[in-house]
């Protein structure tokens, strides 16, 4: 059910971002996947995150007409960063888990940056980076939490309901 | 002899060194490897058709029922600038048969007009750093790669990738984009390239060509993808250099790429086969 979940989620904020958000004036909006790294990565193993990020990396380089294989570079190496700071990080403090996503919309926005700046076929100059990225992490800082809270208490949602259902078909249910 | 600990570095390192040579492969090429560009076209794209559609159904009641106050106005806009371009249609008439006219005396070739595939744009990138949209048509529909795409307005760009239902059309506002263009007045030719924000850049125009701004540009046709004649877009800026041979030109499209809703594909010609040929 988790699985489901989450590529439902991933699902709608792709959707979410090249349809409804586009053209309506947010021309820096960053990318609304990073947080749900963030999310996945303080969350949740490694089998359970995985299927997700390749899925939703290679959608968004499929939708996207940038470098194909940035995003799923973005999202894999978030992913890996995330899981070796909360080795040591209490994320669960109320200032620590914003900064964690705003980090992770700070390495998303220079990563495709970069991609754009210095590996594509006709880069853009670098002067441009400053001023993209810089609107992306201040949308991101603003607005990432947010999301996250609702990726947080989603899953509560569907924890509760797999709970009720498996117990509803459990043979030692009593009658 | 190594630490677990530098092991891990090491390994760290090397991860990080392969991936950033891979995207300095897949960097060079416009299209994605294998495919799975078109696969994520095949499962994204149904849906964000969907969505555009109720997006759009709701912005049109919104439209509708609320801004009714300000459609006489237009109204009154509008006739006053159909009458215009009547006028204009009607020399432009008699133009186009005394062009026929001569190019028969001249013995010229026949144009043969290419057939136009209408399409809806259902999705757009949303990152800052490349420009695409997503249409609603695919090879099903008789739309290749590297299909030229317009609207009245102008060029909107050229098709990348396509699948059977859905395509991905590189905006002309893009730096993979170039157009050979010239200016319509002066007939001074360079190539029109994206600027990456919202405007384009006219590359190798010569220093001794006497252009101005606000100068139209439009397609040479010399590229092999665009026909000639499209409105590119509208000098907005000439820098003359003391040294080199050209000089440095800005474009403003005419097509407001924020406000994609439907676009034309240009397919290829229909040849007919001359009369006894198999």
């Amino acid at each position: 059910m988790i699985y489901g979940y989450h590529l439902m989620l991933c699902l709608f904020l792709i959707i979410f971002q090249t349809t409804l958000l586009v053209g309506g004036g947010t021309v820096h909006l960053y990318d609304l996947l990073a947080p749900l790294v963030v999310y996945l990565g303080v969350y949740h193993l490694p089998r359970r995150a995985i299927p997700v990020l390749v899925l939703g990396g290679l959608a968004m380089d499929g939708i996207s007409g940038g470098v194909f294989g940035v995003h799923l570079t973005a999202y894999l190496w978030m992913y890996v960063g995330v899981r070796w700071a909360i080795q040591f990080l209490q994320v669960d403090n109320v200032i620590l888990l914003p900064l964690l996503v705003t980090a992770g919309i700070v390495f998303e926005s220079l990563v495709v940056a970069f991609s754009a700046v210095v590996l594509a076929s006709a880069p853009w100059p670098v002067e441009s980076m400053f001023p993209v990225v810089s609107a992306q992490v201040l949308w991101g800082a603003v607005t990432g939490p947010f999301l996250m809270l609702f990726f947080i208490r989603g899953q509560k949602v569907v924890d509760r309901a797999s709970k009720s259902f498996y117990a509803e078909k459990s043979p030692l249910r009593k009658p | 002899m190594f630490s677990k600990r530098m092991i891990l570095v090491a390994l760290v390192i090397v991860l990080v060194a392969v991936n950033i040579i891979l995207l300095t492969i897949t960097g060079k090429h416009t299209q994605a490897p294998s495919g799975l560009g078109r696969g994520a076209l095949v499962i994204v794209s149904p849906f964000q058709k969907q969505f555009t559609a109720f997006f759009n159904s709701v912005k049109d009641t919104w439209n509708q029922y609320f801004f009714l106050v300000s459609t006489a106005e237009e109204n009154q806009r509008l006739k006053k600038a159909l009458g215009q371009s009547l006028e204009q249609l009607n020399r432009y008439s008699e133009t186009e048969i005394a062009n026929d006219r001569l190019r028969h005396l001249l013995d010229f070739e026949k144009v043969i007009p290419r057939p136009m595939i209408a399409a809806q744009v259902v999705g757009k990138d949303p990152s800052a750093w490349s420009k695409t949209i997503i249409v609603d048509k695919g090879t099903r529909d008789s739309v290749r790669q590297g299909a030229p795409v317009v609207i009245p307005e102008g060029i909107v760009g050229v098709v990348v990738e396509a699948s059977a239902r859905y395509a991905k059309v590189l905006l002309l506002t893009d730096p993979n984009s170039a157009v050979d263009a010239l200016v319509q007045q002066t007939r001074a030719r360079g190539i029109v390239k994206g600027g990456g924000a919202d405007f384009c850049v006219f590359d190798y125009v010569l220093r001794k060509h006497d252009i101005s701004v606000g100068d139209m540009v439009v397609s040479s046709g010399l590229d092999g993808v665009f026909p000639k004649g499209f409105r590119v877009g509208r000098i907005s800026e000439i820098v003359r250099q003391n040294a080199g041979i050209f000089q440095k030109v800005s474009v403003t499209p005419y097509v407001d790429f924020e406000i994609l809703e439907e676009v034309f594909i240009i397919s290829e010609p229909d040849y007919e086969s001359p009369p006894g040929e198999s």
